[in-house]
């Protein structure tokens, strides 16, 4: 046998044997059937009857523990037989776990191959991980922080109590519920090494995640599948820059292109002295010829405190009379209350029109204004009109779409993370 | 994900440049409100 075994049993090398016929005996306490796998290296067993747990080294077949609580069933039952990691293995046995308080349990199924010794494979919250116990020195196990163990990095990831609540069928050492180990758990995924310790001896184990699928299929048995991350589990939100990083410097290069390419041109500016007698009044830019197609900007600006304006608009093609609305809003208010000062609005605006075809142009303004309800000084309005204006909005809302993607990625990293250890630590 | 992100990232970037190119802002598309048509375009209809 070139494995030992792994888990809270015994640290001695287990001799190698030929595979060899299961063996049954009478149960001491209640006489039920008993039947041994392992046999000649299993050191205790359980009845499948009345659950005691029988010492069969010994030749009177002593009772370790006599019946334990109801029996429990395991998601995979004693005799199964599954290929993990090329090898075929057979569960031979299983424990129920679990940390000081209770808060956190699990599984260890006891496989047993006669040629590759023993391994176990942990069950936590849906979560599989097959553990094989390390034959060499881990001088720096229990430590916190980073450890090297079996040429990987291991980060520390909690420390605590390791209880055995229930055990079934066979071990190779003297299984019983009164069993409690110190634990220090370290984490690489998908690798996780596990340091116990008892009066009698430090055992070191390294396991490895095994996808819940894979084990499903392997022991052809239906298993639940994990809600949330596993200890040892790789994290599968992995930032993927590179698809966003092009996508980025893509949308940069056309953004400048547009804006190289835009005429951005003014072709028209004109300021109006609007006075309570414009009321009504529609007041007419100069025409202006736009040789291709293309978008329009009316900039606006007034100088306004404490008041208003409302500009009802049209672009009007003089040739065909098609006429492209618009409207533009300015309020500038400023005053002082028991907070201090304060402002709100502004004076200047601009509004965007969608491309229009070639022609030549004038715009319309149907001026409202505070200034129209009362008495004051003529109030000057500012109207420019570009053609062909390059546009950064769009830019902007690219960017923020395209960084999205990892930022989300980002947070469900970190929020695996986040449960990765909130659950899988022993706790203190 | 890495094959539905190059699709959205391609769509992204060719919206942002169709739109870019023929002169057209997506907010104001979005908003379509900003055209409030009332007196003055009511008398050029």
């Amino acid at each position: 046998m070139d494995d030992q075994p792994s888990g809270s049993p015994p640290a001695q090398p287990v001799p190698p044997r030929a595979p060899g016929r299961p063996r049954t005996f009478a149960c001491p306490s209640c006489g039920g059937t008993v039947t041994l796998r392992a046999v000649g290296q299993s050191i205790s067993a359980t009845c499948s009857q009345c659950s005691s747990l029988i010492d069969v080294a010994d030749e009177n077949l002593r009772i370790i523990e006599a019946a334990q609580s109801a029996m429990q069933d395991a998601e995979i039952p004693i005799g199964a037989r599954a290929r993990l990691s090329d090898i075929e293995w057979e569960v031979v046995g299983y424990m129920r776990r679990s940390d000081g308080p209770g808060d956190f349990r699990w599984t260890e199924y006891l496989l047993f191959n006669p040629y590759r010794g023993y391994r176990f494979l942990v069950e936590e919250y849906g979560h599989w991980t097959l553990v094989k116990m390390l034959n060499r020195d881990v001088p720096e196990a229990g430590k916190q922080g980073w450890i090297e163990a079996n040429g990987r990095s291991y980060q520390f990831f909690g420390k605590g109590f390791a209880r055995t609540t229930y055990v079934a069928g066979e071990f190779f050492w003297r299984a019983s519920t009164a069993d409690v180990t110190a634990v220090t758990d370290y984490i690489a995924p998908p690798y996780r090494l596990m340091v116990e310790k008892n009066d009698a001896e430090i055992i070191v184990s390294e396991g490895e995640y095994l996808d819940a699928r894979a084990v499903a299929t392997a022991f052809n048995t239906p298993l639940r599948t994990p809600s949330s991350a596993g200890v040892s589990q790789v994290n599968p939100h992995k930032p993927s820059l590179m698809v966003i990083g092009f996508a980025v410097i893509a949308a940069t290069m056309l953004q400048l292109t547009s804006l190289a390419i835009s005429a951005n041109a003014l072709v028209g500016s004109q300021t109006y002295q609007l006075t309570a007698a414009d009321k009504g009044k529609t007041l007419s830019s100069g025409t202006f010829r736009l040789n291709r197609s293309g978008n329009i900007e009316i900039e606006t600006g007034a100088y306004l405190i404490n008041d208003w304006l409302e500009l009802d608009m049209a672009l009007v093609n003089v040739d065909t009379n098609e006429s492209y609305p618009a409207f533009q809003s300015l309020e500038h208010y400023r005053g002082t209350d028991s907070d201090g000062d304060w402002e709100e609005g502004g004076n200047n605006g601009t509004v965007l029109l969608p491309p229009v075809p070639p022609g030549t142009y004038k715009l319309l303004i149907e001026p409202d204004a505070g200034l129209f309800a009362k008495p004051s000084s003529p109030l000057p309005v500012t109207v420019a009109i570009r053609y062909d204006v390059p546009i950064w909005s769009n830019y902007l809302i690219a960017m923020a779409l395209l960084l999205a993607v990892p930022a989300i990625s980002m947070i469900r990293r970190m929020m695996f993370e986040k449960s990765r250890w909130e659950k899988g630590g022993v706790a203190e | 994900m890495s094959k539905l992100q190059m699709v959205y990232a391609a769509l992204v970037v060719l919206t942002m440049s169709a739109a870019n190119f023929n002169g057209y802002a997506v907010t104001a598309m979005l908003a379509g409100k900003q055209a409030a048509s009332r007196g003055v375009n009511a008398y050029h209809k």
